[in-house]
């Protein structure tokens, strides 16, 4: 089954430039991503899978597909240990 | 406002209990520099109480010593002054304990409250009396010139745990 991550309704950001701040009001935690972080994180919003926002990072950045799908999968997968974001299973209609 | 500042006060408001890190003096000893302390949301608050005042550009953490006209008087515990009133949808948030080398201790429990209370109000006398002997006190001395004190408040900002 295909699953999409969606930011936690437990965090807030801000994005300044190319780079966003985001807080996780459960631990009171900062994260401060960088520009490719800030991509992929602003892609995680429930509608877009790994592969999806991987093909996008790659127009927008000159990395391979398969390097992309790796890095973004264990970026979304770090966040989601973080509780920063949470897998969608199906789309909500 | 700083993004980091502008979104833990915006936890706070949407009513999720932050932790923050203290780094001014105005608290001590209660509260000193690199103390966690655990924030609760909400504008309510009791005598004692230590609450965090949203100043626009600074947060600030002080004990609530009196209530006049529905505004909160606060003040921090090492200050000489008083801060200025503030209405209580200023209040962003009462003290709930405070995390020191790895010891976790209650703010707003009676006890904590009213020892804390009383200690800020006789540190006040004695700078009051101090100020008045070495001829730096510009009022009487007793209750009324505390309560007169226009100095400008200490802030004690409050920093982001991270």
């Amino acid at each position: 089954m295909v699953q999409y991550p969606l930011k936690s309704a437990d965090t807030a950001h801000r994005t300044l430039g190319e780079e966003a701040v985001v807080v996780n009001f459960r631990s009171s935690f900062f994260y401060h991503l960088n520009p490719v972080g800030t991509f992929i994180w602003e892609h995680c919003d429930g509608k877009h899978s790994v592969v999806q926002i991987a093909t996008a990072l790659t127009e927008e950045y000159q990395v391979t597909p398969e390097e992309a799908v790796q890095d973004c999968q264990q970026f979304i997968d770090g966040l989601v240990t973080e509780g920063l974001l949470q897998w969608r299973a199906a789309l909500e209609d | 406002m700083p993004p980091e500042r502008e979104l833990w006060v915006q936890g706070l408001r949407r009513g999720f209990s932050m932790r923050c890190r203290l780094l001014g003096k105005s608290m001590a000893p209660r509260l000193r520099p690199g103390d966690c302390v655990q924030i609760a949301p909400g504008e309510r608050c009791r005598l004692g109480d230590i609450v965090l005042v949203d100043q626009g550009d600074h947060l600030v953490m002080h004990r609530v010593i009196a209530r006049s006209k529905g505004r909160i008087i606060t003040k921090g515990d090492a200050t000489a002054h008083l801060d200025p009133p503030v209405a209580p949808p200023e209040i962003l948030g009462r003290a709930v304990f405070r995390s020191r080398g790895g010891k976790e201790t209650p703010l707003d429990s009676l006890w904590a409250r009213w020892t804390g209370l009383a200690c800020c109000l006789a540190l006040a006398w004695l700078f009051t009396l101090t100020g008045a002997v070495k001829g730096w006190g510009r009022g009487k001395i007793g209750w009324p010139s505390l309560f007169n004190g226009a100095g400008p408040p200490e802030v004690e900002d409050g920093s982001i745990s991270s």
